[in-house]
């Protein structure tokens, strides 16, 4: 299993995340960024691609 | 059979390229050659959170995945030749790197017109070591002069400010970022700076006087000179591309490729196992209607890397057809200044009208770039899912030119 953790102090919910990983990112309502903290190991590069893509290098995982 | 691949440019580019090509599966041992002391690392940060102090420049490192875990890393010595007949390119220290396929990823250095490098108060802002240079001498009541006021000039504005330095940028334009934002986003822009105390000049520097123990002084063409305790100059890159001439290669803005990646001569022939990739290459881009040019966007990098990685493991007989399908990613910016957090998908300067798309009471607003009725790119402050919903559009605008290019 992944564990993803947003760092929201640098999270500015550019919302590039979303486009890689739409099952795991998304904007809410208010255009906020939420997420779900834990995918399956058969998203590593899924997650992998949304945190790459991350203007403000906010989004890491680990296996656990 | 390509047993040698040779990266020049530790850079995001170059992280990218090594990473795609694992995933494109490439076995071939893979070096990379930096000029910089550092491992891949994030440049936007430098102008913004590094600047204000919020964030390190330990935190800029770009995690490196599995993938590259046997990637050899050659840094701090620069590439000054590539010798074409012999596959090599020799490092600044003499060492020669002989390469089966070669990708060109150095980037694009900071374009000092009236400041030198190597005086300490006359800085720029590309690199680790130049914001190591600048940020010490940004204190209260620090006198700083910002030659540009590009999106690099404003964001050092708007992080100096932050910190109690004294601010006057000197810009050509009248109205800073109105090509890249329009002239209704750009004047908001305008008004947050103005509020925040920044100075703003419309001049151009004649003139840089540095005098030990004395204050800099910025001579401007309508006489004016002001005093500074630094200067940061911010007028636009230059493609690092010193080290390829005398190859053939077309070096008219950078390094001129085509969808594939492929570098071109001048007489626009493929150079087999030659690739160029991130700020350095000048690809065909559908929004310019398949005409050649360099998008110094940060995604784009990345969308590089994966063409280049699919067309270099292919054999060289299937390369064409590869390289042939138009290379369409979405160019995406964005910039922090204040609290303003602006994003951006296109090219909005190629449109000739900036509409008004959506607004709100909050102040936010999405404006489309158009060129009669295509978008071609879309800017908004605020309203982040209107404008990602406008990225689509945006696309559909390129598949239609890139299928008529």
């Amino acid at each position: 299993m992944l564990e993803i953790t947003v760092d929201m102090t640098k999270c500015q919910h550019y919302g590039q995340c979303v486009f890689e990983a739409p099952n795991t990112f998304r904007l809410n309502d208010d255009d906020k960024l939420e997420y779900t903290a834990t995918a399956v190991d058969g998203d590593e590069e899924l997650i992998a691609a949304a945190a790459d893509v991350c203007p403000m290098q906010a989004i890491t995982f680990v296996r656990v | 059979m390509t047993e040698r691949i040779l990266i020049v440019g530790a850079s995001l580019a170059g992280l990218r390229t090594a990473e795609a090509l694992r995933r494109a599966g490439a076995t071939a041992s893979i070096t990379v050659l930096g000029d910089e002391p550092h491992l891949p690392y994030n440049r936007p940060p430098l102008s913004k959170a590094i600047l204000t102090g919020a964030d390190t420049a330990d935190t800029l490192q770009f995690p490196l995945r599995e993938s590259v875990a046997d990637v050899d890393w050659l840094l701090g010595s620069a590439a000054v030749d590539l010798d074409l007949d012999r596959a090599r390119v020799t490092s600044a220290d003499g060492t020669e790197h002989p390469f089966d396929q070669l990708v060109i990823a150095t980037g694009v250095r900071a374009r000092r017109v009236h400041t030198v490098a190597g005086r300490p108060r006359q800085c720029v802002i590309r690199t680790r070591d130049d914001v190591d240079q600048l940020r010490p001498q940004l204190q209260p009541g620090t006198r700083l002069v910002i030659i540009g006021n590009g999106l690099i000039g404003c964001e050092t504005a708007a992080s100096s400010r932050g910190l109690g330095v004294e601010v006057t940028v000197v810009g050509r334009s009248p109205l800073a970022l109105e090509r890249l934002f329009g002239r209704e986003l750009a004047e908001i822009f305008a008004a947050r700076h103005r509020d925040a105390g920044v100075a703003t000049i419309t001049a151009q520097v004649t003139d840089i006087v540095d005098l030990d123990e004395a204050p800099v002084q910025v001579h401007l063409d309508d006489g004016t000179v002001l005093t500074a305790d630094v200067v940061v100059e911010a007028i636009g890159s230059e493609p690092n591309t010193d080290w390829l001439h005398g190859t053939g290669i077309d070096l008219r803005d950078g390094v001129a490729v085509d969808a594939g990646m492929r570098a071109l001569r001048t007489d626009g022939s493929v150079v087999d196992d030659v690739f160029a990739v991130g700020d350095v290459a000048s690809a065909p881009h559908p929004l310019a209607h398949g005409a050649r040019r360099r998008i110094e966007h940060w995604n784009m990098p990345a969308e590089h890397a994966k063409r280049a990685a699919a067309v270099m493991v292919a054999p060289l007989a299937e390369r064409d057809a590869r390289a042939r399908a138009t290379v369409a990613p979405v160019p995406s910016m964005w910039t922090d200044q204040y609290q303003f957090h602006l994003l951006s998908y296109g090219l909005p300067a190629l449109g000739d009208d900036m509409r008004l798309i959506e607004s709100n009471d909050a102040g936010d607003r999405v404006y489309g770039a158009y060129r009669g009725d295509d978008l071609v790119g879309v800017v908004g402050l605020g309203m982040r899912s209107a404008v990602l919903a406008r990225r689509a559009e945006v696309l559909h605008t390129m598949t239609r030119y890139g299928a008529t290019a």
